[in-house]
């Protein structure tokens, strides 16, 4: 068990982990589309385009959250337009890079298109991360709990008398 | 362009998803109520769907959903009934029934691999388009996920080396999966598709985390924004005497204390 001081040093550990993985992926990636073939993919169209819908999902789902828990103290002005505005600009921002030639490959041109299906593969995204959370945090909690500790001595001792028996 | 069916059957519950969440925890029972109703209206609506799912790239991401309630199912079951048939004192489950949750948790992985390499779903034998999009995206979160659990129990938890060891073999594993089919693909696809798929679904993952963290970083900007705004309240009055007496008589009362 660590102590309390260490906490900072645990979480930097922790993203160094989260972070070498991340790059190891990247290296197979790359390793294996210089060994083999590959379709044009145009990952920063991708990176863009999945940035700004993104944007969008997350400031309308706050907007449409927003709204249902209102209440007398709410900030609405600034939380509740502030969303909303949030949301109009990234959607004027996705159609400013369609219009661009900002586009994913294998999609029709129109902004509708692009737009529909890169909110598709976000949800397919969303669902995969949902998924994969589900099944390694649940798997762990399943193994963490599996542990056979004995009980605690103090809660097998009776006070029977509050007078220090020595005296 | 967008057909008025999608719109009513797809779109608009999507849409609406997030009021019908944000109802269903709200305080007030008039909003739950509202909450629970919309949100078997919006789950009707995507039923009631009135085109064949392979008529439109939203027809066959629903298609993927229903693909993956077998396997979902079972690790869902699996992990609840291990859970509560551990030595836990919250609503425990008898312990026999430990080895059919850890069955079922073997069975969901053999079935996701059974779609992987023998049966990719598809209809009439055309291929579900989105397949190869979740599966790289799921293995590559499942080896950064599992990496962190793995870390995780090892740094913050009490000799959990076995824990540890668990979680880093299902990121191992997903990540040499990954790997092989980035490298000979499966019976049905070509590697050059899984490795497109795997790229994409990097610039995917990345703009997604991107996009998400400013809009989140924006939202808490108007919250502070807002309490900054809210002025100092003004000093409370002190009490008059009739409030004072009807306290030291609720006090009295409560504390049977004669003044």
């Amino acid at each position: 068990m660590n102590n309390d001081g260490d906490v900072i040093r645990d979480w930097r550990t922790l993203t160094l982990v989260v972070l070498t993985l991340t790059v190891f992926i990247f290296i197979a990636n790359i390793h294996l589309e210089v060994r083999g073939e590959v379709e044009d993919v145009d990952i920063l169209s991708r990176f863009i385009h999945s940035a700004t819908i993104s944007f969008i999902f997350v400031n309308s789902a706050l907007f449409l959250i927003t709204l249902a828990l209102s209440h007398k103290h709410a900030k609405l002005i600034e939380q509740a337009l502030g969303t909303l505005l949030a949301a109009a600009i990234g959607i004027l921002l996705f159609g400013l890079f369609v219009d661009s030639g900002i586009t994913v490959a294998g999609v029709a041109t129109d902004a509708w298109s692009q737009f529909s299906i890169g909110a598709i593969r976000m949800m397919t995204v969303d669902f995969a991360i949902l998924l994969s959370l589900g099944t390694s945090f649940g798997i762990l909690l399943t193994l963490v709990t599996s542990r056979e500790t004995p009980s605690d001595p103090l809660l097998e001792l009776e006070t029977t008398s509050f007078d220090n028996e020595e005296e | 362009m967008l057909a008025t069916t999608l719109l009513w059957h797809y779109w608009l519950p999507v849409l609406l998803l997030p009021l019908g969440i944000g109802l269903v925890i709200a305080k007030e029972s008039e909003r739950r109520l509202a909450g629970k109703v919309l949100l078997v209206l919006l789950v009707i609506a995507i039923i009631a769907q009135p085109s064949s799912l392979d008529t439109s790239v939203e027809g066959w991401s629903l298609h993927l959903l229903i693909s993956l309630i077998g396997p979902i199912a079972a690790i869902l079951f699996g992990i609840w009934l291990t859970l509560f048939s551990g030595p836990i004192p919250v609503a425990p489950l008898p312990r026999s029934v430990r080895p059919f949750g850890f069955a079922l948790m073997i069975l969901s992985a053999a079935w996701f691999a059974w779609m992987l390499f023998e049966a990719r779903p598809a209809i009439d034998g055309i291929p579900n388009p989105w397949w190869q999009h979740f599966v790289t995206s799921f293995l590559t979160v499942l080896v950064v996920v599992a990496g962190f659990a793995t870390a995780f129990a090892l740094i913050m938890g009490d000799s959990r080396l076995k824990e540890a060891s668990v979680m880093a073999l299902i990121s191992i594993t997903s990540f040499v999966l990954l790997i092989y089919l980035l490298a000979e693909g499966t019976n049905s696809d070509d590697p050059v598709f899984w490795r497109s798929a795997s790229w994409g679904a990097l610039g995917d993952l990345g703009g997604m985390l991107f996009g998400s963290g400013f809009a989140l970083m924006i939202f808490i900007t108007f919250v502070w924004l807002g309490e900054k705004r809210m002025g100092v309240p003004e000093p409370v009055e002190p009490l008059s005497k009739e409030e004072a007496t009807t306290i030291r008589g609720i006090i009295s009362t409560n504390s049977e204390v004669e003044e």
